[in-house]
């Protein structure tokens, strides 16, 4: 027997075994975009081998076999990661751990830990998104993982599987009002330890350099880069310019953002604001990078914020995980209208030694033939772009070395990074200093909510010239080549076929489909509520919680508002068992006595199966526990004369033998007295 | 009072049907509450030893029909016959005419006899060509049959079994009794020499004695609570009737009474739900007969003993 539950492992019941590979499956699915390629096949092939030690089939795997298994599991984790720190190479070390644990699970207790992995396994999904559909998930998985637990205990017993999810469900709907108010009410507490995060591979969005392609990239991703939710009317499709950074450094090939933004502190009397002005809240997305995303000229409120020279944003750290920051905007502005530093003058005029002869040259004869005006600079350059051969396309052919040259001059084909790209290198040749701005444009109005989607696809780049007397202007080259792209945003825009192929089911693909269209926006609305009242609830806003319910926020009150919660928990939990089960309430007092007697005896372990009667009860009592046989038979007595034996015959047996008359009530107290001294 | 006769009952039954001493108790229940029996077991596991031994033992009269599927209801009920001395029909009472009877192997017999002998069972009667001829005071059928999968057997339809209060089988004796049979203890000798254990008398104050047994209101609770649960968990094809609860309850205060009790316990309705429900529970879809069984042990363990109705 001893050796058999070494081969096949202790016997487990069949539904917690089918729970438990249902467990496997689901806490691992959301990590499986994350986890190295090879380890689906080692799933499915650990999976294949636990059934058949299951049917007894095969045995369990010997030692070597395991410790090949842990070390190459080790080694493919960091071939894949290049290291084991950090979420993404700790959660699958962690997977491979977890699913390796399931080859050594012999005894019940192995089982109960693989349970207890299972839970980690899937609060890590936590790391990687809290929107309400992962969220939804995860408690639904939270049903099948405690329902295996519950099969686990069922040891024996041939159940279905449909009555440990039923219990598990049961088990966490009750849960579920402390976890609320565990959340809202719990203090929150500083880390005592963090996780470093950030990880820069993770993140679709804009990065510190622009060269062709980049921008093309991101058009293809669908993934929101974050919600704008305005007090106040929505901005038209001119102002929707959401800035994030400024390039200002060209390599030949490759725009460079800016260092000034860490240099540079912003200086309020270079900026002269206009009348209008929105006020919105921005919803950022994890980026991975530390700019804010705003409307120039932004003042944003938030405390991690810093404003820089360039009228960007920076956050004093990278931004690893979804933000809110409360923006107010200005869009008639100048800035900087009385002239530029020595320094800046340079930086703003910088181009590469050598290379894009021709653009040079072209953008000094056009600055001759516009009578060395900067305005009517731009506008022949605009007009060119406007009145001659060039395309707007994402899918560009590929530029050689001199791609300003080729570009302007040759392919004549591109998207917003070529235009303004070119744009600027024109004006620098020129002599005029001007600079690349990268950041979002358009965004999907939202018709439930009063905000803006805006999404991957709508990263834009654009331009920006300095001209004396004015201050920074803003230029955006493309709206020349692709009016449509400015005024309608960047899907209705372009017809290119060739720009949504990629993934023939992408959303965007089923994005002009009426219905489905509206169901996505709807759940977008959902996931938005969810984040701004639940994923965005900090310590911040519990104090401001506290502070409206209890006036005055010292620990006392805490301690007695979360005493309070607890209490009222507690008491509807009482009151509902109470309710559901009617038999407790309406239980005559014999019976409550004597079910008394029987859960001193089944704490012993001697329980009473509902089924069983009082006197088969005592008989087998009796037997298991002849020093107490006397006290069991005279109980047991007792309450059947009370419960089933005619008055007169109670009479009698009092008569016999107690001291009491013989009334109902005394032969009660009589059995309270013996059942109340009862000891095993 | 009663004691003494039923432990004289008991031990003279258990001198011819050894280790039985269940299956006896629930018998004398059975005829104590003025029910017929139904024994149902293979062949040679003693149940024609048992109802002969009965019938002994209560002192009745008592005639035997082996029932076989050429087996008129003429043969059971009686037939008219001519009389040419007095120039008249006159009816010749059949063997149904008895304090006991016993009937062999009841299923093997066709539908329409076994209709004719169930018939007087209900009624306590027999009509003959208009005219009623009362059966005697006393009148058991004790009947056996085969279990319904051996050859050449008429299953008894449900509303048929529903007239016998109990179905009891023997089981296999153990290993101890056996023993004693195989060294050439032969059971049936001895019951030509089986003595009534009771007179008339005792046996009709016995009876009435039974009706006397007290119910409290909680064992009442416990029956319905069996009742309901037939009707209402999904185990259960078809429910106990109200027939059946009365049944169910009479059965109870009998074998309280055989058990020396003059209340009814849930113990006794947990002894006698078996016999008295196995029968009656089988679905239409049950071929064996003995779902029964199952559906019984399904009772016993969910119906709580204690609690509110």
């Amino acid at each position: 027997m001893a050796r058999d539950v070494k081969r096949h492992g202790f016997p487990m019941p069949r539904s917690a075994f089918v729970l438990l590979l249902i467990t496997n499956v689901l806490a691992v699915i959301p990590h499986l975009e994350r986890v190295p390629g090879w380890m689906l096949p080692a799933f499915g092939g650990v999976l294949l081998w636990r059934i058949q030690v299951f049917r007894q089939r095969w045995p369990f795997p010997g030692r070597s076999v395991r410790l090949l298994l842990v070390v190459s599991g080790f080694a493919g984790v960091i071939l894949h990661h290049g290291t084991v720190l950090g979420p993404d190479a700790g959660v699958a070390l962690l997977i491979t751990a977890y699913l390796f644990k399931q080859l050594e699970m012999v005894t019940r207790r192995d089982a109960f830990l693989v349970v207890i992995l299972s839970y980690f396994v899937l609060a890590t999904e936590f790391l990687f998104s809290r929107s309400l559909y992962s969220t939804l998930y995860v408690l639904l998985v939270l049903v099948v993982i405690t329902a295996t637990q519950v099969a686990l205990n069922h040891s024996g017993s041939r159940i279905a599987v449909t009555q440990p999810l039923k219990v598990s469900a049961k088990l966490i709907l009750q849960s579920i009002p402390l976890m609320i108010a565990l959340f809202f009410l719990f203090p929150r507490v500083g880390p005592l330890w963090q996780l470093n995060l950030t990880n820069k591979q993770n993140f679709i969005g804009l990065s510190d350099r622009m060269s062709p392609g980049d921008i093309a990239e991101l058009s293809r991703s669908g993934n929101l880069a974050f919600r704008a939710e305005f007090r106040g009317d929505v901005p038209p499709m001119r102002d929707r310019y959401w800035r994030a950074a400024v390039f200002d450094w060209f390599d030949g090939r490759t725009w460079h953002a800016s260092q000034a933004d860490r240099f540079d502190a912003f200086n309020p009397q270079d900026l002269a604001r206009g009348q209008r002005r929105y006020d919105y809240r921005i919803i950022l997305e994890p980026t991975g990078q530390r700019w804010l995303m705003a409307m120039a000229a932004a003042e944003v409120h938030l405390g991690d914020a810093r404003a820089t020279g360039l009228l960007t944003h920076v956050h004093k750290k990278e931004i690893d995980s979804a933000l809110s920051y409360d923006v107010t905007s200005y869009p008639d502005f100048r800035y900087q209208p009385d002239g530029l530093t020595a320094r800046e003058g340079m930086i703003y005029r910088q181009l590469p030694a050598t290379g894009n002869d021709a653009a040079r040259r072209h953008g000094r004869e056009l600055f001759r033939k516009a009578g060395e005006s900067p305005q009517a600079l731009i506008e022949s350059i605009l007009r060119a772009f406007r009145e001659e051969e060039f395309y707007y396309t994402l899918k560009p052919p590929l530029l050689g070395a001199n791609t300003v040259d080729e570009f302007l001059f040759q392919t004549r084909r591109g998207y917003c990074a070529h235009y303004a790209g070119a744009f600027v290198f024109l004006l620098r040749s020129a002599g005029i200093p001007a600079r690349l701005v990268g950041g979002y444009h358009g965004g999907e109005a939202h018709p439930i909510g009063n905000y803006l989607l805006v999404h991957q696809y709508d990263a834009h780049a654009w331009a920006e010239a300095w001209i004396a007397g004015q201050g920074w202007v803003r230029v955006d080259p493309t709206a020349a080549v692709a009016p449509n792209r400015i005024e309608m945003g960047s899907l209705d825009s372009t017809s290119d076929d060739s720009f949504m192929t990629d993934s023939p089911l992408s959303p965007e693909r089923l994005r002009n489909m009426a219905l489905f269209a509206r169901a996505r926006l709807l759940a977008d609305y959902v996931d938005y509520l969810w984040f701004k009242n639940v994923v965005s609830y900090n310590s911040e806003k519990q104090n401001q919680l506290f502070r409206s319910l209890l006036g005055q926020v010292t620990p006392q009150r805490i301690a007695a508002l979360l005493g309070g919660v607890a209490a009222v928990i507690v008491l509807i939990l009482v009151v509902g068992i109470l309710l559901r089960h009617p038999a407790m309430r309406t239980l005559d007092r014999t019976d409550r006595l004597y079910l008394q007697f029987c859960s001193k005896l089944a704490r012993r372990g001697f329980e009473r199966q509902p089924g069983e009667g009082p006197q088969s009860y005592a008989d087998r009592l009796c037997q298991q526990l002849p020093a107490q046989t006397t006290q069991i038979r005279r109980i047991t007595e007792i309450y059947l004369t009370l419960k089933y034996a005619p008055a007169v015959q109670r009479g009698n047996i009092q008569q016999q033998k107690s001291q009491y008359s013989g009334t109902l009530s005394d032969l009660q107290k009589d059995l309270q007295l013996r059942v109340r001294s009862f000891r095993l | 009072m009663s004691q003494p006769i039923i432990d004289r009952l008991v031990t003279a039954l258990g001198t011819i049907l050894l280790g039985k001493d269940g299956q006896i108790r629930l018998a004398l229940a059975c005829l104590l509450s003025r029910g017929h029996l139904l024994l149902e077991d293979l062949p040679g596991m003693g149940k024609t030893t048992l109802s002969h031994a009965l019938a002994k033992v209560l002192g009745l009269e008592y005639q035997r029909i082996q029932f076989t599927s050429d087996l008129l209801p003429a043969d059971i009920i009686g037939t008219t016959l001519f009389n040419p001395g007095q120039s008249q029909f006159e009816f010749r009472k059949g063997p149904v005419f008895s304090e006991v009877l016993l009937a062999d192997e009841i299923n093997r017999a066709t539908p329409k006899t076994q209709g004719a002998l169930l018939e007087a069972m209900e009624e306590r009667q027999v009509t003959v060509e208009g005219h009623s001829y009362p059966l005697p005071h006393q009148f058991f059928v004790i009947a056996t049959q085969n279990p319904v999968t051996q050859m050449g057997t008429f299953p008894l339809p449900e509303s048929q079994l529903d007239r016998f209060l109990m179905r009891i089988s023997l089981g296999y004796p153990d290993p101890k009794v056996e023993r004693a049979l195989l060294k050439g203890k032969n059971p049936r000798d001895e019951l030509e020499f089986l003595q009534p254990a009771v007179s008339k008398t005792e046996l009709d104050a016995l009876q009435k004695k039974v009706s006397t047994v007290h119910v409290s209101d909680a064992l009442l609770d416990y029956v319905q609570r069996i009742l309901a649960h037939t009707r209402e968990s999904s185990q259960f094809v078809v429910g106990l009737s109200p027939r059946a609860g009365m049944a169910l309850v009479k059965s109870a205060r009998a074998f309280a009474l055989v058990s020396g009790r003059e209340h009814v316990i849930p113990e006794d309705v947990q002894a006698v739900l078996g016999p008295v429900a196995e029968h009656r529970l089988s679905g239409s879809r049950d071929v064996t007969g003995h779902e029964g069984e199952r559906l019984v042990d399904h009772v016993l363990k969910h119906v709580p003993v204690i609690g509110s109705r």
